[in-house]
């Protein structure tokens, strides 16, 4: 008996550790419009609430929590932040370097004044808000709290210099999503991008992605 | 009398039930309270790595190129993928982590992540994956509560809630309201 409960329980914890990449079957039958990173990058206004297929490189992935990764395209300055939905769940670091396929809905964010002063209550109730997710963890209270300070005072200055009062971040919660064939070092081929387009990263553009995410 | 036996059997059956979950959710607990201080998830570690050939053109960089510094410096390590996410800075996406290489230097860090063996699966869970999980610790959490308050009523005497439990009971109450006014009070 006590073997089959310790089974059933070990079964549990493998079946849990396998992680998320698998693909979401169902098809909702909307329509999709197949986009390269770039192109999101060049106006993704354009495409909120659209529900797009994107590919491109991972460069980063929230290794607490897993509920953000990056991905970059031809240029490494900029990448989208992409974030899970609950059938998701979450994106595990191993995705880091992958090709990964991700179908998901453009989002918009607006930020203005109100929402810098509601945010700034927040923080101060030590609150974590999308809009201002770091990568703090292993820093001491007084330097992360310092360093949201500056994120807040960095929006009100962007929002002062916007026309509309309001500035925009945005992101893809991604619906589903699958690592692409993996051309393995032994075979020497060079990556390919989707739609054929040449993507070897070696450019050599400084590259942040920003904690925010793409921001317009 | 019929009351307290269904107590007794609720606290006793739920306790069963609960018991792996109670662990997983205890373990993972005390694990990301010290999110700041460590990576619960991961076993990260860090090896210094030199490339004689440096200082190293951006140019001639290429995948194969790359591939085979790999091959020569961390053989161990399988590509992924790689890119400069600055002027002089190559950074290889290696299977369980990444390399930053110094191009004019040719010093660099491997940086390998291992998944640590019951807290990544403890914590995964604890983050609420996905929504039927959520639907799980809902059912847990207030299975929890029953297991609170039925565990109130299972001694009788001198020993139960009317003796010395009521005393156990009030200080426990007692902590977080006293931590919760020293917070609002700004004490600390």
């Amino acid at each position: 008996m006590i073997r089959k409960i310790l089974g059933v329980a070990a079964l549990i914890a493998i079946l849990a550790s396998c992680g998320n990449k698998t693909q979401k079957e169902e098809t909702t039958g909307k329509e999709v419009t197949k986009v390269t990173v770039d192109e999101v990058l060049a106006d993704m206004q354009k495409y909120v609430d659209q529900e797009v297929i994107i590919s491109g490189i991972v460069n980063h992935v929230c290794s607490h929590g897993g509920k953000r990764m990056f991905i970059m395209g031809s240029n490494p300055d900029a990448a989208i932040k992409i974030t899970p939905d609950d059938a998701i769940g979450v994106f595990e670091k191993e995705l880091e370097g992958s090709d990964v396929l991700v179908t998901g809905i453009v989002k918009e964010l607006r930020i203005d004044e109100a929402y810098v002063d509601n945010l700034e209550k927040e923080v101060a109730e030590g609150a974590d808000n999308e809009a201002i997710h770091d990568h703090s963890a292993g820093t001491h209270d007084e330097e992360a709290e310092n360093e949201k300070q500056a994120q807040l005072d960095a929006m009100r200055n962007k929002i002062a210099e916007s026309e509309q009062g309001y500035y925009s971040q945005f992101w893809i919660e991604a619906s589903e999503f699958e690592v692409k064939d993996h051309d393995h070092a032994e075979e020497g081929h060079e990556h390919e991008h989707m739609e054929d387009e040449d993507h070897s990263h070696e450019e050599g553009h400084d590259h942040e992605h920003g904690e925010e995410g793409h921001t317009h | 009398m019929k009351l307290r036996k269904l107590n007794r059997s609720i606290h006793r059956d739920l306790g069963y039930i609960f018991f792996f979950m109670t662990l997983i959710y205890g373990l993972s607990g005390v694990a990301l309270n010290h999110i700041d201080d460590w990576n619960p998830s991961y076993i990260i570690r860090n090896n210094p790595i030199s490339i004689s050939e440096a200082p190293l053109s951006k140019e001639t960089l290429n995948r194969s190129e790359v591939i085979s510094l790999l091959k020569t410096y961390a053989p161990q390590e399988t590509y992924k993928n790689h890119y400069f996410p600055e002027d002089g800075l190559l950074k290889v996406f290696i299977e369980d982590g990444n390399i930053n290489i110094d191009i004019k230097s040719g010093e660099g860090i491997v940086e390998t992540s291992k998944r640590r063996l019951l807290l990544h699966p403890a914590n995964y869970l604890h983050y609420n994956p996905k929504k039927w999980w959520t639907w799980v610790s809902d059912i847990y959490a207030i299975s929890l509560m029953l297991l609170a308050v039925t565990g109130l009523f299972i001694l009788k005497g001198k020993n139960g809630i009317a003796g010395r439990g009521a005393w156990l009971t009030a200080t426990g109450i007692l902590i977080p309201i006293v931590f919760l006014l020293l917070y609002y009070w700004e004490v600390f």
